[in-house]
């Protein structure tokens, strides 16, 4: 029996990987023709942009300070969606994270990083916790929708970041630049291999490692994944569905926290606006190219990481505008996600004709 | 599950395998060109202030040929991007980038501190990193001209402003822009409008139309891009002063004049001096005195006598016979900013966060 | 076996034949259908293995076999949802070729699925404009109403046109749903087990009207396996085997039990009557209880009921007279709003039914609360271990083996462990869920028509495993709308009516006939 299932399983990967590539050719094949309509070389314009996202240590390094807020954003999502919740809202609590990160960061300043690095970390989580926690109590005891409320409040969670950075926390001595202070060297997230890789690409690793064991191995995994298969089973057989769903969304907030802690003590080395184009968005998207799998979340990421990153090429060495970013990240993204659909029943299907005793 | 081993081990695989040749990208040359790299914060197709950068740009290429070569990344943000993107422009071999936004100051100094071989130019900010050198560019005086162009033609002396961000040197055009209005005509009031943003052009048009609505008749404004603004003032029938970049053609009838960069000229001058070994850290002042800002083209409103009027005032104030800011100048609310006799000093301008007096609306909470 | 793939025998020389006036000149006078050696394949499953059936305009004609004999599969290829792979298809005998529902409903050919269709926020009337062809882009309510009371008054329906559907008993469903094909001018019915999900006396109601349907020359097509209401309602039975058709009858001609033993593979004896074991000791009391929303919807009044150990109680009543929120309420899915509960005579808090070790093995009404169609067998098994003794870490091995023992024990096809549930057809799926809750370690069982979609074999097989329980000293509620299935496993029966009990009687004091005066609030 193992033997068959884990062929099975290999077989399923195969096909899974297969059209995953098949997908990012083809959009890769439409930017071409893109590409050639306004007189550049795509396979120059593809190998650059590879380069500049994988080749050497330097592009590696880059891409992953891409991915870690996108990995960390995605397991958010990726938590939410185990028991059936839609959060739409891991950037807001990303920069929920950075404002909790930077309150602690310009409050004690002069603490040392031992304390500093956990209370930041603590506190980011916390904040990061409240803002998801508002939609998941608001879900499980009124029933209202989640994905809307955690959508309006990434409008909340941006508009608090600029009231503080106009107002109440706005660096004196940064000419009226809307930014806070500096925060002090013990403040900073330590950066490893001379690059910009921080923690929070380990900590995401770390955490989707986690899940991938908790979920499926253990008595929690399996009443989250109960929960999200089917709340009313889990009701029917009185699994306590309200306290997961809460926790999960804690936890979902929390995460995401994590990478607003990141960019905020390690990337910028302050609070100003803009510490993330998106990323909360990214991740959201990611998780479901990923189907949710912790796993293959880090994997996605890191590859959409070398999309975001690689595609400075297309300006530095092809010298095409930006918009040609948007217009190719945007393309390989819905070939990914068509495909999705058009791999998931190609693999059923086959799956289904393989079955010996099929019901009718 | 067991698909995500199989996948992890092959990225780690591969990965492993592209740290082992360690790649060096460019193997630069002595007798290489000058690689030159220009990092802009908006679009370069807004018709204003990156457009302004890209002339410059493109003007390098022209007057110094084949001694340089550019490159350049459009709408990077002022954040850890713009870390990357230098990053990756030294890695192509770049040797000097021009950092022409205010919020680059800190990625440009963690860049700068990792790569003491490259040169940067940093925009109206100021460090004592060595390899970075400084450029304030005084728009306040074409503005402080434009002013008069806007004094003379008021009718209801009242002149709206559309501002960006309440930095010092937006605050030094606006307190330029109401003294030059009113060397001229003293009843003349700016009233100013702030967006908080370079670049969104619904909300500058909203600005505008607010301002309009109080009765302006003359419109001037910082923001990066000039379309829809100026696009707006000519369609409320209200006379517009253009910034950093010249676009007339959006306002036929209703252009008057404009606060514009000449970056050009300054680039190939950084350029060749680096070219040469001999460039030094420093602030530079882009100033009327040497062309690195300038007024735009006059438009068919404006009368031969002000262009005369305009043109003994550039000459004053580009000889320095005649200073801008002045002593004995108070501030709105009365206080004095500079005493009689007192020169304004680079220290004195970076630090301008007050209004003179007839200048409405409110400056943010932060500067008081 | 037959290989279909070597014979894609499609007629497709009849292209000619558009229109259903031009083949069908006496539609009013019935269409006769006659299916010849149609075969259909799905992967490597023969579903359909030449299949012959011939059926006479204006007659009830019942399709008869067990779960995945065939019947569902050939009946979707008449009405357009499939194509055969080999075979042909003649209406009146002209030869037709039925690429789509479109054409079939062209054809005259409508068909009620065994799950209805009907959008229950919406009125009845609108649901039977919904996907109406004659429905123009504006709908004229006045005119629509008009004419469908016209069509009511004809073929003798009644129905409120303006109540929401989800206020419909299931019965009224179910003739809202016949009636939406008739609306559509349907000549040919086909009912997918119309009344697995109604009373003994609601399946009368329904079936009469499909009787009096085909005495008015419509050609009425029955896939059941009940045997009892065919042999009432049907003129003709067709019994399907194994994807192939075995023999067809004229039900004035058989007996149920022939007709039984035909169907299934091992000739089984008729249910026999399972001896009970007296015994007076109580187990659990509901005192008084009453449930209501608010104070006019009254679901439960009153109700005092006593579960003794060793007992299988059997709850009877029409549908929607309160036996389901009684089922809800010892399962611990319900708190009611009043009332004492008492087990092994100690008064104790309501909580203690929604306790996970304490709970009861409960099969629900509904296959979708039960299991999880997104997760495997084996997770579907875990489902109540989880809360039990269950360690934190989750013992693949140990559940894997566990659910190959309940798969065998209930012959669960596919067998294979790590198949979705949701791949399951419902018999499947109901015997997945009764392995699981029979094999629980809990001292009540509620059964709430356990015995939905199964064949006769199973059915026999679930009875007596419920009985079993009951047998070693445990308490068994089954709530089933076949009476026979009560009357054959239950001690007791306790009749609901309107919320209320209205008697609780020993089996052998009782006859069907005598409930069914009860369940409607007549004795």
């Amino acid at each position: 029996m193992s033997t068959v299932s884990f062929l099975k399983n290999i077989r399923a990967a195969l096909i899974s990987i297969a059209g995953s590539l098949a997908a990012i050719c083809i959009g890769l094949l439409l930017v071409a023709i893109f590409l050639v309509a306004v007189g550049r070389n795509p396979v120059e314009t593809y190998i650059g942009i590879f380069t500049s996202a994988f080749g050497g240590s330097f592009a590696i390094t880059e891409t992953f300070v891409a991915a870690t807020p996108i990995m960390l954003t995605a397991l958010a999502v990726a938590i939410a969606g185990w028991v059936g919740l839609l959060n739409v809202g891991a950037e807001g609590q990303l920069y929920l994270g950075a404002i909790g990160a930077t309150m602690i960061a310009i409050t004690i300043p002069n603490a040392p990083s031992w304390q500093m690095i956990p209370a930041m970390f603590v506190v980011a989580c916390l904040f990061g916790a409240v803002w998801s926690g508002v939609p998941a109590i608001l879900r499980a005891k009124f029933g209202v929708n989640e994905t809307i409320v955690t959508l309006l409040l990434n409008y909340v969670a941006l508009l608090l970041v600029e009231f503080l950075i106009h107002g109440p926390w706005q660096d004196p001595s940064s000419s009226s630049w809307p930014q806070t202070m500096a925060f002090s060297d013990a403040a900073q997230l330590p950066h490893l291999f001379a690059s910009r890789v921080h923690p929070g690409l380990f900590i995401g690793i770390v955490m989707a490692v986690f899940f991938a064991f908790l979920i499926p191995m253990t008595k929690p995994g399996f009443i989250i994944r109960v929960i999200g298969g089917n709340p009313k089973a889990a009701a029917y057989a009185h699994l306590p569905v309200v306290k997961y769903i809460i926790i999960s969304m804690l936890v979902s907030g929390a995460i995401a926290a994590i990478a607003g802690f990141g960019q905020v003590s390690a990337i910028e080395g302050r609070l100003r606006s803009g510490i993330s184009p998106g990323y909360g968005y990214t991740g959201f998207l990611v998780c479901w190219l990923a189907r949710h799998n912790p796993l293959a979340i880090i994997i996605v990421s890191i590859f959409v990481g070398g999309l975001l990153s690689g595609a400075d090429s297309l300006q530095l060495s092809t010298k095409l505008p930006f918009a040609t970013v948007n217009i190719m990240q945007g393309t390989i993204f819905l070939t990914l996600l068509m495909f999705e659909n058009i791999i998931q029943r190609f693999s059923s299907a086959t799956v289904e004709a393989k079955t010996p005793e099929a019901n009718i | 599950m067991n698909k995500f081993i199989f996948l992890a081990a092959a990225f780690i695989a591969w990965g492993l395998q592209l740290f082992y040749p360690t790649v060096s990208l460019a193997v630069e040359q002595k007798s290489q060109p000058l690689k030159i790299g220009f990092l802009y914060v908006g679009p370069i197709a807004d018709n204003g202030w990156n457009y302004a950068q890209e002339l410059g740009r493109q003007y390098v290429e022209k007057s110094l040929g084949n001694k340089v070569e550019t490159i350049f990344a459009e709408n990077i943000g002022e954040n850890a991007e713009a870390e990357r993107v230098m990053e990756k422009m030294i890695a192509q071999g770049a040797k000097l980038i021009f950092a022409t936004s205010f919020g680059y100051l800190e990625p440009v100094e963690r860049v700068a501190k990792r790569h003491p071989d490259i040169i940067f130019m940093q925009l109206s900010r100021t460090t004592d990193i060595k390899n970075i050198g400084n450029y304030f560019y005084w728009q306040y005086e074409p503005f402080y001209l434009s002013g008069i162009v806007a004094g003379r033609m008021t009718k209801s002396n009242k002149i709206g402003f559309v501002a960006s961000h309440p930095i010092p040197p937006i605050v030094q055009s606006i307190n330029a822009f109401a003294l030059g209005a009113q060397s001229v005509n003293p009843k003349a009031k700016v009233k100013v409008v702030w967006t908080n943003t370079w670049v969104d052009p619904p909300i500058e048009v909203e600005a505008a139309k607010g301002l309009i609505d109080t009765g302006i008749d003359v419109l001037a404004f910082d923001q990066s891009d000039s379309q829809s603004i100026v696009k707006t003032a000519e369609d409320n029938n209200v006379y517009i002063i253009g910034c950093y970049s010249d676009v007339h053609q959006f306002a036929p009838k209703r252009w008057l004049t404009g606060a514009c960069c000449n970056w050009g000229l300054f680039y190939a001058k950084v350029a060749q001096a680096v070219i040469n070994h001999n460039w030094k850290p420093g602030v530079t002042h882009c100033s009327l005195k040497n062309d690195y800002v300038k007024l735009a083209s006059f438009g068919p409103a404006v009368s031969p006598t002000i262009k005369k009027e305009i043109a003994v005032a550039k000459n004053k104030i580009a000889n320095e016979t005649v200073s801008i800011f002045h002593g004995p100048l108070k501030d709105r609310e009365g206080k004095m900013r500079l005493a009689k006799d007192q020169k304004p000093d680079l220290k004195w301008l970076a630090e301008m966060n007050w209004f003179v007096p007839g200048v409405e609306g409110s400056l943010s909470k932060g500067n008081k | 076996m037959l290989s279909p793939t070597a014979a894609p025998a499609k007629t497709k020389t009849n292209n000619h034949i558009t229109s259903v006036e031009n083949m069908l000149p006496n539609a009013k006078q019935g269409i006769s259908i006659r299916l010849e050696s149609i075969s259909k394949r799905f992967g490597n499953v023969l579903a359909n293995d030449a299949v012959n059936v011939n059926i006479a305009a204006g007659t009830v004609h019942a399709l008869l076999g067990e779960n995945g004999a065939g019947k569902s599969t050939l009946m979707r290829i008449l009405a357009g949802y499939h194509q055969p792979d080999g075979g042909s298809i003649k209406l009146n005998g002209n030869p037709v070729t039925i690429n789509s529902q479109v054409q079939a409903r062209k054809l005259g050919i409508g068909m009620v699925h065994q799950r209805l269709s009907l959008v229950p926020s919406l009125t009845v009337l609108e649901n039977i404009l919904l996907g109406d062809s004659k429905t123009s882009f504006i709908i004229d309510a006045k005119k629509a109403y008009k004419q469908i009371s016209a069509k009511m008054a004809e073929l003798g329906f009644t129905f409120d046109l303006f109540s929401p559907v989800w206020r419909l008993t299931s019965a009224e469903q179910q003739k809202v749903e016949i009636f939406k094909l008739l609306w559509k001018d349907a000549q040919v019915l086909i009912l997918d087990e119309p009344t697995s999900q109604l009373s003994p006396l609601e399946a009368e109601e329904v079936l009469s009207v499909v009787r009096d349907l085909a005495s008015s020359g419509r050609t009425v097509i029955l896939i059941t396996h009940h045997i009892e209401e065919i042999l009432k309602f049907a003129s003709e039975i067709t019994i399907l085997k194994n994807g192939q058709s075995l023999s067809t009858h004229k039900a004035s001609q058989i007996k149920a039990a022939d007709l039984a033993k035909l169907m299934i593979d091992d000739s089984v004896n008729q249910i026999q009557k399972i001896p009970a074991k007296t015994k007076n000791e109580i187990y659990l009391k509901l005192d008084n209880i009453s449930l209501h929303q608010s104070a006019n919807n009254r679901r439960l009044t009153n109700i005092n009921l006593e579960l003794l150990k060793g007992e299988v109680l059997g709850i009877a009543g029409l549908t929607g007279s309160g036996q389901d929120e009684i089922a809800g309420i010892l399962s611990g899915q319900i708190i009611p709003n009043s009332g004492t509960l008492y087990l092994e005579g100690k008064e104790l808090p309501w909580k203690v039914l929604q306790d996970p070790c304490l709970c009861a093995a409960h099969i629900p009404a509904h296959q979708f609360y039960g299991s999880i169609p997104s997760m495997s067998l084996i997770d579907n098994f875990l489902l109540r271990d989880i809360s039990n003794k269950q360690s934190l870490m989750l013992n693949k091995k140990h559940i894997q083996e566990k659910a190959e023992k309940h798969i065998n024990q209930f012959q669960i096809r596919p067998n294979n462990p790590s198949n979705l549930a949701g791949n399951l057809s419902g018999g499947n799926l109901q015997r997945m869920i009764i392995a699981r809750e029979l094999n629980k370690d809990a001292n009540l069982v509620i059964a709430v028509n356990p015995c939905a979609g199964l064949d006769m074999a199973a059915t026999q097989y679930v009875l007596q495993e419920l009985r079993n329980f009951a047998n070693q000293g445990k308490t068994v509620v089954l709530i089933s709308p076949s009476l026979d299935e009560m009357l054959l496993v239950s001690d007791r029966i306790a009749v609901v009516c309107a919320g209320k009990i209205t008697g609780v009687k020993d089996t052998c004091e009782i006859s069907s006939e005598s409930i069914g005066l009860m369940m409607g609030g007549l004795e």
